[in-house]
């Protein structure tokens, strides 16, 4: 059992996240989880957008973090936490039947995109950047959730392939390939409009 | 680095130049990449795109939270880390719909026995009312809600045949069952449609599940939406690969003892995923290995597909398989059923005779589908034998509006009588 707990200790120590942060959140400490999740929340809730729909994005990730909660005690420190609860979001997301996040009601008009975050000083060009942003998340969310997710943390997370492996649990050449089919399909569907 | 794939369309090393210049692993060759993008426009504008994207996703998708959304998504965890006995908004709702529905089914049952049986109620007899049900909680069938007509035999059986099940002891199937699990049947019901109840995780489920086919199939009290809905949820866990396949057979034994709406139910769930009782009756309906169960199953589908199969190596299972074709007694069972007399008949004369007499038996008194079914056939095959075969067979049943189906399509004239 100690030998067992050192080599858990050692993978913990690979890993980015403070181990004693990670020892307490494994044994149920919620103040510890908070401090680890919190960091990560901007780039989960981004993944889970990206994933659920801006509708449900952050019903996706609420699910992911009690999943995780749940789930901490037999994470073993094979890949980073990121890693491990990115993992988690993406099965979710990847698995519709699993998690039915609420729909919008009829008549229920989704304002996020509609409200600009901030006024440009040349309203045309702002209105083409935006009618682009709509163009490309609607092409994105054309792609399978793999290659959706893989290009995802590659282009807007900067993580490497072999993270990214880690997280959807393939190998990293399987992951280039998501990638570069991703980015090949991207280009197809949005032709001359870049 | 040669040219040779370029197309006016596409040039064929684009993925190489970007993996070369956009994710910053340039590799050994990065002097030739990049001398090809130097003369090549198709991967230069691919590039260009590339980079135009990544520059577009980074910059639509960086997301800040503020606090108080942190917090509201943190809260989920604390709610969902609370013990299961401090009921959730939608547990509370489920156990109140729950008991709502078992006191309605209640007041339905005294209101139907006291109508039913004016002079009864001093009777021993009819002391324990009964609640048949084939259907959501509360319904009850004629056959057996007479409660002086289960109160007669103690401990009912289920028989094929009949829709409902029977409940002994006059427990209500939508009551809870403490002994075989913590959870309700309408929380099973819930979590099988999708919903989420807390502490309810897959491995009970599947538990509860197993448990529920095994008490259907030994006659045991349960509700046929339940089963229908376990079968459902089998069905998809075997086909996305979360349980083995064998698992199917407990729907499957429940699935060949019943009759009426359940079983139609049933065969049209199992029929959704066919290719999984395929791969069960190529695994399990060997040349060393014949599982009855598998080849009832076959038979009550109608599974064309692995008819020759069945033919060839089920034995005498094979009337097995054809008494639950019957039973079902469709058109696409019907079907099946002539495939598999076609296999046997194909193999020698003697098999021939022999299944001929036992296949006319077989169907007798479905002569419009058969003849339908034979037309079918005879409209799709091109072997010659076959046709013959069939031609043979709608004879002997009696069937000469399928012969003449045939020879008018074909343009020739009837043989002569005895020359088949």
């Amino acid at each position: 059992m100690a030998v067992m707990n050192s080599t858990l200790e050692y993978r913990m120590n690979q890993t980015r996240e403070p181990w004693p942060l990670l020892e307490a959140a494994r044994r149920g400490d919620r103040q510890a989880f908070d401090r680890l999740v919190r960091p990560l929340m901007g780039n989960l809730l981004a993944l889970a957008r990206r994933l659920g729909g801006p509708h449900s994005g952050e019903d996706l990730l609420q699910e992911a973090l009690i999943r995780a909660h749940r789930g901490l005690p037999e994470f073993r420190g094979d890949c980073s936490f990121r890693s491990w609860i990115i993992g988690i979001l993406f099965r979710l997301g990847s698995e519709p039947n699993r998690y039915r996040g609420p729909r919008p009601l009829p008549g229920q008009v989704e304002l996020n995109g509609l409200i600009p975050d901030r006024l440009e000083a040349d309203p045309g060009e702002q209105v083409t950047t935006r009618d682009l942003l709509k163009r490309v998340e609607a092409a994105m969310e054309r792609l399978p959730v793999r290659q959706r997710t893989a290009l995802h943390l590659r282009a807007v997370e900067g993580w490497d392939y072999g993270e990214i492996a880690a997280a959807l649990e393939t190998s990293e050449g399987a992951t280039r390939n998501a990638v570069m089919e991703a980015r090949r399909r991207l280009r197809d569907r949005l032709g001359d409009e870049l | 680095m040669t040219d040779e794939s370029r197309t006016p369309e596409r040039c064929g090393f684009e993925d190489r130049v970007i993996a070369s210049f956009l994710d910053g692993e340039p590799g050994q060759d990065l002097p030739e990449v990049a001398a090809h993008l130097d003369r090549c426009p198709l991967c230069a504008d691919a590039l260009r795109k590339a980079r135009a994207i990544d520059a577009v996703l980074a910059a639509q998708t960086r997301t800040d939270v503020d606090d108080s959304v942190a917090d509201r998504l943190l809260a989920g965890v604390d709610e969902a880390a609370r013990p299961p006995s401090v009921p959730r908004r939608r547990a509370a709702a489920l156990v109140r719909r729950g008991w709502l529905a078992v006191a309605a089914a209640l007041i339905a049952l005294t209101v139907a026995y006291r109508w039913m049986s004016p002079g009864s109620p001093g009777d021993p007899e009819a002391g324990s009312p009964v609640a048949g049900r084939n259907g959501p909680v509360g319904s009850s069938s004629p056959s057996t809600s007479s409660p002086s007509t289960s109160s007669r035999s103690p401990s009912p059986s289920w028989e094929p045949g009949h829709d409902a099940f029977p409940v002994p002891g006059g427990s209500s199937v939508g009551a809870r069952q403490p002994e075989r699990s913590d959870f309700t049947d309408l929380e099973l019901l819930a979590r099988l449609k999708g919903d989420r109840v807390p502490g309810f995780n897959r491995k009970a489920v599947a538990d509860r599940v197993q448990e529920l086919f095994e008490s259907a199939s030994a006659g045991k009290s349960v509700d046929s939406g339940l089963v229908v809905e376990a079968t459902r949820w089998q069905l998809v866990g075997v086909r996305r690969g979360l349980m083995p396949s064998g698992r199917l057979l407990a729907a499957g034994r429940v699935l060949l003892g019943s009759r009426g709406s359940l079983r139609h139910d049933l065969v049209a769930l199992f029929r959704e995923h066919e290719n999984l009782v395929r791969r069960l009756a190529r695994s399990r309906v060997g040349r060393d290995r014949v599982d009855p169960e598998v080849v009832g199953l076959v038979g009550a589908l109608g599974v064309r597909a692995v008819a020759t199969r069945v033919s060839e190596r089920a034995g005498p299972q094979v009337d097995l398989c054809a008494e639950q074709a019957m039973r079902t007694g469709d058109r696409r069972c019907l079907a099946f059923l002539v495939e598999l007399y076609l296999s046997a008949a194909r193999r020698s004369d003697e098999a021939r005779r022999e299944r001929m007499a036992w296949f006319k038996d077989l169907v007798s008194g479905s002569d419009a589908t058969l003849a339908h079914v034979l037309k079918d056939k005879l409209r799709r095959t091109r072997s010659q034998e076959i046709r013959t075969l069939c031609e043979e067979l709608a004879e002997r049943l009696g069937l000469p509006e399928t012969c003449a189906f045939w020879f008018a399509r074909d343009g020739g004239s009837p043989p002569e009588p005895g020359t088949l």
